[in-house]
Parts: C-alpha cells; structure tokens; sequence
C-alpha cells in the first residue's frame, strides 16, 4: 500500500520520507503552515496537531502530540487533524468552538503559539470523560462559573491538557478563560462523531530516501528479525527523545523501526501477583489503562503529571525512557522503588532482569543491541506508602536536577518493614539509595532514625554540578527529601494516600 | 438607568470603551492561517536555505577555512566567507560585528554560511567546512571578568554624600553578593529572514525582527549598493 495519510479529511500521499522528515516538516511542506516549530524539542508545543488513536477496541480519541518529534513515517494511514482542519471540520467561514473562545477572549497576541493551543485546547474539548463539575448556567457556554479548583474548570476542562504549550506575549489568563468557557461538543459535531468508531489500524510501512529507511514492522518477531540483523537500528516509539536527538543534535539512523503499534507491546495486564506494561504504551495510556483496570499506583499517579506535559505523555512510553537509560529519566527512580524488572526480548528468546541490574553506565545498559525493552513488570502487592520528589527549575515540563521515589512499608508499631529509594539525576545511572535503606530498614520510622539516614542519602551517589544544579544543592536536596517524606507520612493525608 | 450614582455611572448609548474587541488577526491565529516569515518558504520558489558554521570557542582566531568539501555535499550551492563580501564585512549597527569573523567572539559565533537548495543540504554542507581555530583566552563569568577589569562601557555606580563615612559609624554593616539569574525574553517564532532580489537587482528582505530599520541599513551596507535597495 502506497504511504498516505488522512489530513483534516482529505486523503495526501505521503511519499517517501524515510525516517527522517517529522510529522510538522511534512505538514509544513505541503502547505499546512498552521503547526510552527518553536523549540523543536517538545517543549514549547507551538506544533501541536491531533491524532486518531485507540480509545478501547471500537472508540476513537483525539490525541495532541507534538508535531515537530515525530517521524511522519510513522503516520502512514493514519488520521491527523491541524488547527486549519479544526474549522474547517464545521464548514467553510466558520470557527471551531474552541478557535472561536480564543478568538474572543483574547486568547492569541503574537500568534505564533496560537495553532498549537488550540489542537492540546480541542483534545481536551473531545476528552470523553470530560464533565462539568459544577451545575451548568443555564446552558450557554460562559466563562462565569466557578473553577472546581486551581486546575480544573467548571466545565472540567483540565488545564495539564495546556502545560505542554508556552505562551510568550498574550499571558495565560485569557487561554485558561477560553478553556474554560467551552461548553461540550454539539451532537452533530463531525469530530464528535469520529470518535464513535475505531481509530485507524496501525500500518505495516516501509519507507526509504537517501537519507535512511524506516520500517513498521507487523509484529514483534518481525521487529526482533530486523534488530538482529541490523542491531544499529533505531527503535522508535514515541520520538519524545530520538526526536530531540534528530532536530537539535542532527542525529541520523540508516534504519528507523517504529515499533510503538506493535501489539505485543501495548500489553498491559493486572495480575494477582503483577502487573505487566507493554513498553510500548504511552505514558498517557498506562495511565488510563491502570484506572480501567482499577488499580491504583499512588507512586506513579504521583509521577505522571511531573514527568511531561501531557502532549509529550501522549508519546514518551516507559520503554523509551528505560531504553535510553539516561540517568536523568524520571521513571527509572519510581520503577526502582516500586522493585520494577523489565523482560528483554530478542530473536533468541526472552529473559527478565531486575531494574536495579538494568544499568551498566552513562546511557548504558546490559540491554545487548538486538534486544528490545518488551515488558515493564511491577510486582504486587505494592508498598502502601509511597511519594516522588522532582527536583526541577519549573513545576512541570522540566528535566529533574534530582528526582527521588520512595516506597514504604511499617510495621504495625511503625517500624520500617521495608523501604526501596531509587534516585535519579545524582549518578551516571539510576541508582537505589541502598545505604539510607539500609539504615532505615527495621527501625522506629522516627525522626531521629531518619534523620540519621538522611546522612547517607545525602552521601548517596556521586552527583555533579551542571546547569540544572549544583552538586552541593543536589546533595542537599537528597537530605531533606527524606526528611520531608518523613514529615509527609506524619500528616493524616500521607497515609490516606497509602 | 441611573441607580443613584448620577448619570456619570451610567453606560453611555453606543459606548466606544468597555467593549470588547477581538485582535485583528485573531481569527487568523487560531486557524493557523497568519503567516509568519518561516510560512513563506513554500510559498516562493526555488528558495536557497542558509546555515551557519559555528564556532566551537568562546574566543578564537579562524586561522582557515576551507570550504571545498562543502560543494560535494549534493544540493549545497554556495559557501558565503568574507571574500563575498563587496561592501562592508559587517551585520551590526556599529560596525563592530563582521557578518564573516575573523576573531570568535562567543561560542556557536558564525564565522561562514551555506547556502543549500534544501535546509538539509546547506546543514550538511557547514558539517563538512574545515575551520582551523588558535583558542584565545575568554571571559566566560562575571567573576573573571571582574578580575580582568574587563567591563562593558561605562562602570555605573549610584552614589550620594558620603557612604563610606557613613558605613564607618554604621551599627551593624552586612556585605554579601547577589546573582541574578537573568534572562532574555525569547518569543516563540525562531528568527527567519527571507530575501528576494528582483527583477532589477532589489532586494526584498521579509524578517521577523523587531528592527526593520536597522536590519535594512545592515543588509544594505553589505552589498557595494547604496541603502535604498
């Protein structure tokens, strides 16, 4: 099948882009200017676009992601709307609901950044689940209803669904107005009706120009067929961190494999003694696959919205994050305190290996180079007290200078059955905080013991000074994150949490 | 209608103020379809795209550069160095900052550029420009610079009667330091210029710059042409 795709509804040949050409290239190259490219690596959102995507086996959902990381190989049949599509999905001359708030309420100045709002707004504005959360005024769509809280507006609109966009002249103000002020789609609304059916299945693609191929494999064993014989090919899921590696550091494959669609590794399976996460799911989908499983890991609910803006979420998988093996990948530390293996796959079987043997060095791993990442498995039950700590420059969207993960459990006279500590940004590699464990575990969770063992966080690893932070402010940080963990665990809240 | 605050209060019929009004181009930038100078690219033809050679020294002298491998990049065009230059070696407003250096003066400083039918093309074509740097030695903090007595014009200093006698009978005197983690305020749009030379020699210089007085001196003193091009 020739490569195509599905833009604002009308069908475009995609040509042979190999794997190299993002999604926002090609859009920009075929005349669709809307999506901008600001930063270029996933931060500033100004290329966000929409995407089809599984909602369950028979639902679709729009998804945003960042147009600018992803290879437009990799959406070979599939369906992708820009804010042009938006309104024009409402008939010529006419603004979409959401382009027509930020139009109205000042939402836009520059401009530059607007197309991108508007595609994470419009996601939200479809989120299925999405409900007003205070009575409705009368019906109208306003902005005069209260917000349920800081984050959330009276129409439910979530603001995370916006932390992956930056804004640089208007102000936020008039954009959280704007979301606010959205009513729910109407009936006859065409992209309300999409969802009603299944998203488009994943094609098998290959692709190639001078540059480089890229190839979707059908299944797993073809995927671990093509590693084997070129096991310099680079695996591909999200793009959240390959697509920095191609924009900013000019980084170039001679093969590309798209693997995030191949079905073996969007597993994600509850058992009585484990569950089993396909490393291949986006963050995003973890995240709403363990609340229909109705399982509940405080420690990564807790992780979710501190690890990205949720239009990276909707592409970086957990393979991704564990595959590059940076020591400054925000799941490794809750994967470790959560005692997380991984099960490597290669064309000569399977083997499962404790995260806390995963890694070997900088940005290394015992990972051989015809291995994939298959499986993330967490065994249960899970330690009923548990927190994550970042460390970063901003709330959200950031790279952690320290980022620490605890998972707890006391005894009923409140000693320390067990405590796992993973660690990220204070070493070469994730590292587990064993001293502190240790002078922790089977004693009096108090604050004298802590504070003891807040010493030997604070002597853990070997963390340097960089334009993130200093190897002091690392160190202290590491202290008093223990102690602060300890003062969470005291407060009612803490061990409602658990 | 009045509620006892007297006609000032009230709204005026057909009031021009406390109305509100949408940005112009609003519905432009919500529909993606404004254009900035990036968006122009496709819409000219046979556009060339530039890309710098940067520096890997704060401070450096370009001893040579060689640019002959850049033209077996397939698609690169031309390689622009100082001995393209007609008129003045200069992109700045005070003629201090030759468009193609001799001296680096920051890291990432551009000392030559590519000229490729594709942005690829002219990327690979600056990878494969040989440049040989003699390193010099920089100023990289505040601190050094301080000590080196180097200052940026004038030092400024805020004073009124006599603050050291006043510090001498002072109960209690503190002194420390201060960083300030200052930043440049960086709009979204990345900076893009697109320039077109017409059919008698004009150059038509679209750039998303705050400046376009200054850029049209600048790209003007370039070329052996007077500044009315």
């Amino acid at each position: 099948m020739e490569p195509r795709l599905v833009v604002n509804g009308r069908t475009r040949e995609l040509g042979e882009v190999g794997g190299h050409v993002t999604l926002l290239e090609w859009l920009r190259g075929s005349g669709l200017t809307g999506g901008k490219e600001g930063c270029a690596e996933g931060e500033c959102g100004a290329c966000a676009v929409l995407i089809a995507r599984d909602d369950g086996p028979d639902r679709t959902r729009w998804v945003a992601i960042n147009a600018c990381l992803v290879p437009a190989a990799a959406f070979d049949q599939q369906e992708v709307v820009t804010a042009e599509g938006l309104g024009r999905s409402y008939g010529s001359g006419r603004l979409h609901p959401v382009q027509r708030e930020m139009a109205d309420r000042g939402g836009s100045q520059c401009g530059y950044c607007t197309p991108g709002f508007i595609c994470s707004m419009a996601a939200e504005y479809y989120r299925p689940d999405r409900r007003p959360v205070a009575p409705a005024d009368g019906g109208a769509p306003n902005g005069s209803g209260r917000p349920a809280d800081d984050e959330h507006g009276p129409n439910g609109f979530d603001l995370h669904a916006l932390s992956g966009n930056l804004c640089r002249c208007t102000g936020y103000r008039p954009i959280r107005d704007a979301a606010y002020a959205l009513g729910q789609p109407e009936a006859d609304d065409p992209l309300l009706a999409r969802l009603a059916g299944p998203a488009p299945a994943p094609a098998v693609t290959a692709t190639s120009n001078e540059q480089g191929r890229y190839v979707r494999p059908a299944s797993l064993a073809e995927a671990l067929e093509l590693l084997a014989a070129e096991p310099g090919a680079q695996l591909v899921a999200g793009s959240t961190d390959w697509g920095v590696e191609l924009n900013l550091r000019h980084a170039r494959a001679a093969l590309t494999i798209g693997i995030e669609r191949i079905g073996e590794l969007r597993e994600l399976t509850v058992g009585r003694d484990r569950i089993d996460i396909g490393a291949a799911l986006s963050l995003s989908e973890i995240e709403a696959g363990l609340a229909r499983s109705r399982v509940r890991v405080p420690l990564l609910d807790e992780l979710w919205p501190q690890f990205a803006s949720r239009l990276i979420r909707n592409g970086a998988t957990l393979g991704g994050n564990l595959g590059t093996a940076s020591p400054i990948g925000d799941t490794p530390p809750a994967l470790l305190a959560l005692d997380a293996s991984l099960v490597l796959a290669s064309s000569q079987g399977e083997r499962e290996v404790p995260l806390s043997g995963y890694f070997t060095g900088y940005r290394q791993s015992v990972k051989r180079p015809d291995e994939l990442i298959k499986t993330i498995r967490i065994p249960l039950p899970l330690a009923p007290v548990s927190a994550f700590h970042k460390i970063a420059k901003r709330r959200f969207d950031d790279i952690s200078g320290v980022a620490v993960a605890y998972a707890l459990r006391l005894t009923e006279d409140r000693s320390v059955a067990s405590i796992l500590i993973g660690l990220g940004g204070v070493a070469a590699t994730p590292i587990r905080a064993l001293a502190a464990e240790q002078a922790l575990t089977g004693r009096p969770w108090t604050r004298g013991v802590v504070a003891a063992a807040a010493e030997e966080m604070a002597r853990a690893g070997t963390p340097m000074s960089d334009h993130r932070a200093s190897e002091a402010y690392r160190i202290a940080m590491l202290r008093n994150s223990l102690l602060k963990f300890y003062a969470e665990t005291l407060e009612p809240k803490g061990e409602a949490r658990s | 209608m009045s509620k006892g605050y007297g006609p000032l209060a009230d709204r005026p019929d057909q009031p021009v103020v406390g109305l509100a009004v949408s940005h112009e181009s609003a519905d432009l930038h919500v529909t993606g379809a404004a254009l900035y100078t990036q968006d122009l690219v496709g819409r000219t033809h046979g556009t060339l795209h530039a890309w710098p050679v940067q520096a890997p020294h704060a401070h450096a002298r370009v001893t040579s550069l060689r640019a002959g491998a850049a033209y077996d990049v397939p698609g690169v065009v031309r390689v622009l160095t100082a001995e393209d230059v007609p008129g003045l070696n200069d992109a700045g407003e005070k003629h201090d900052e030759p468009l193609f250096p001799s001296e680096v003066m920051y890291y990432g400083h551009a000392v030559c550029w590519v000229l490729g039918e594709t942005l690829e093309a002219a990327r690979q074509g600056a990878e494969a420009v040989e440049v040989d740097y003699e390193p010099l030695p920089a100023l990289v903090s505040v601190h050094d610079a301080i000590e080196a007595g180097s200052y940026q014009g004038h030092r400024r200093t805020v004073s009124r009667g006599d603050a050291a006698a006043g510090l001498e009978r002072a109960a209690y005197r503190f002194s420390g330091e201060l960083e300030i983690g200052g930043q440049e305020h960086f709009y979204l749009e990345t900076q893009a210029a697109l320039a077109l030379v017409d059919e008698n020699g004009q150059i038509f210089v679209q750039s998303s710059t705050q400046h376009p007085s200054e850029t049209q001196d600048i790209v003007a003193h370039v070329p052996p042409s007077p500044g009315t091009r």
